[in-house]
């Protein structure tokens, strides 16, 4: 597998980056967005933010950290813009807020939590997603968001605190 | 991993991603990489091309500012400092050209040129230097000049009537030039004291002709102050201050067209004495104030009259009212102004006796 970039950015590092994170930042997108596409559009232009800026990374970690930060910043841009806040996606008015394409495949306990997750602010279900999904530590959400280390920590404490108000203990508990 | 955990990652996981999304964004990555290497570079150029100028535009200024600020301290002083500056500055001419030699000959390469723009350098920086030491010695010339002045005033210092006919005119000149600046702000000022009282709402503009009469017929020299007040009150107010030695005399009454009101014009005598006391009065209460004189007069003064007391040095305008004096001092001959506020004591029979010689005027 191609390493991370030394100055050279080709063909081949391209697919790299495309093969190594574009799964991973579309769905932290989601996250942010609630809309697919809106995610995939931020995604791309973090890629060619990449492309076009030519950082140096030290390492993997170095890496991953800017491509989630940088994904991390265009979505609250995408949000900020009036463009995005004078509008309303078609299918939210249709499905009511139903985020899956492919009900079928998910049992409704899925869906149900995944609609919890969603119905928190931003800033929240960022850090439910880093956690729970791409399973980082407070410390490297913190590296990756530029937030303080206390600040994910209580981002996500007062998370669990409103998903278990809508979902319950159980489904928290270990 | 929670039941929370299963159901998020499987609800995330089953989230559809558009099957040609790495395709799309490698086409525009790619085209991206074919413009970052042009675009990149020229960007930072682009970005660092203003503040580079201002750089050099601000040094270019500070330079040009401590040259200019060198050469005129310089030139303002001796022919030392002068001869100083002449060097610095024939030094600075023959330093650029040399670097102007320097820079020719690395670009051109061509020995033949070198010597002729050595030798247009050296022209022109000897022409420089014989400019600058042409201005230098008009700068001589010129100090030779005040010199010269002093040895003529010298000359006619040595001359008594000579130097007494000097002192003489520049006194004249001053008598001429001082009461200018004094009219500008303040009533002629008057050769020994002059007391005008005002009432509130009068204009301060009233004329206060303070003239004098000597007489000595009696032994002793009175001062009669010409003084208008515009009441009855008001001329009762300075009464009351000088109970046993003034008098009011009316003298005219006329009714304001537009106003309607009265003005009476009163005459005032007062002897030197009282109006010594008055000033003593007044002056000790500056004096003695704890209040911090400021060196302005304030904006609103409330009072209930007000005075005013002229000499020589200065014009003292007391506002009056029932628990304190505001005193604004103008300095004739340092042309300044002072103000102070002096609390009346609950001794103090001033505002009293004001008050009762209005009453039984009424």
């Amino acid at each position: 597998m191609y390493s991370i970039s030394n100055g050279t950015f080709d063909d081949e590092y391209i697919k790299y980056l495309l093969d190594t994170y574009s799964d991973m930042l579309i769905r932290l997108c989601f996250s942010y967005t609630k809309n697919i596409h809106d995610a995939e559009d931020m995604a791309q232009d973090v890629f060619v933010e990449l492309i076009k800026r030519k950082p140096s990374f030290e390492s993997a970690e170095h890496e991953k950290a800017w491509i989630i930060r940088t994904g991390v910043n265009k979505c609250k841009n995408l949000l900020k813009s009036s463009h995005k806040r004078m509008s309303v996606p078609l299918e939210d008015e249709i499905n009511d807020q139903n985020f899956c394409n492919n009900d079928n495949d998910i049992d409704d306990e899925a869906k149900t939590v995944l609609d919890a997750v969603m119905s928190l602010p931003a800033k929240y279900r960022v850090v439910v997603h880093m956690f729970y999904y791409q399973g980082m530590t407070i410390k490297e959400i913190s590296a990756a968001t530029k937030a303080p280390i206390p600040t994910v920590g209580t981002r996500l404490s007062r998370a669990k605190t409103l998903l278990k108000q809508t979902l319950g203990d159980d489904f928290l508990d270990e | 991993m929670n039941k929370f955990e299963k159901c998020y990652t499987a609800a995330v996981d089953s989230i559809e991603i558009s099957g040609d999304f790495k395709e799309r964004t490698a086409v525009l990555m790619r085209k991206a990489l074919e413009e970052a290497p042009a675009a990149t570079p020229g960007i930072r150029v682009y970005r660092l091309a203003p503040i580079a100028a201002c750089i050099a535009v601000f040094i270019s200024a500070v330079a040009i500012y401590g040259r200019t600020s060198t050469d005129m301290s310089y030139i303002e002083d001796t022919e030392e400092a002068v001869t100083e500056v002449t060097a610095i500055v024939s030094e600075t001419a023959v330093t650029a050209a040399a670097e102007e030699v320097t820079e020719s000959s690395t670009e051109q390469s061509q020995p033949p040129k070198d010597d002729s723009a050595a030798e247009e350098a050296t022209a022109s920086s000897e022409s420089y230097t014989e400019s600058v030491t042409t201005a230098a010695e008009t700068s001589g010339e010129i100090s030779d000049t005040e010199s010269d002045e002093a040895i003529v005033e010298e000359v006619l210092t040595e001359d008594e009537d000579e130097a007494d006919l000097t002192k003489t005119q520049s006194t004249a000149e001053e008598t001429e030039e001082a009461p200018e600046l004094e009219a500008a702000e303040f009533e002629p000022p008057v050769e020994t004291a002059a007391v005008s009282v005002l009432d509130e709402g009068s204009e301060e503009d009233v004329p206060v002709g303070a003239s004098i009469e000597e007489s000595e017929s009696s032994g002793d020299i009175s001062h009669k102050f010409d003084v208008r007040v515009n009441s009855i009150e008001g001329a009762a107010a300075l009464l009351a201050m000088t109970p046993d030695s003034g008098s009011v005399i009316p003298e005219a009454s006329f009714t304001d067209e537009e106003t309607g009101e009265i003005t009476v014009g009163h005459t005032v005598e007062l002897d030197s004495t009282s109006a010594a006391e008055i000033l003593d009065e007044v002056t000790n209460a500056v004096g003695n104030s704890t209040a911090v004189v400021t060196e302005k007069i304030p904006d609103e003064i409330s009072s209930d009259f007000t005075v005013e007391l002229c000499s020589e040095e200065c014009t003292l305008r007391l506002y009056v009212s029932h628990s304190r004096i505001t005193v604004v001092r103008y300095d004739l001959e340092e042309l300044r102004v002072r103000s102070a506020e002096v609390k009346i004591s609950s001794e103090s029979d001033i505002y009293d006796r004001l008050m009762k010689l209005t009453s039984d005027t009424e």
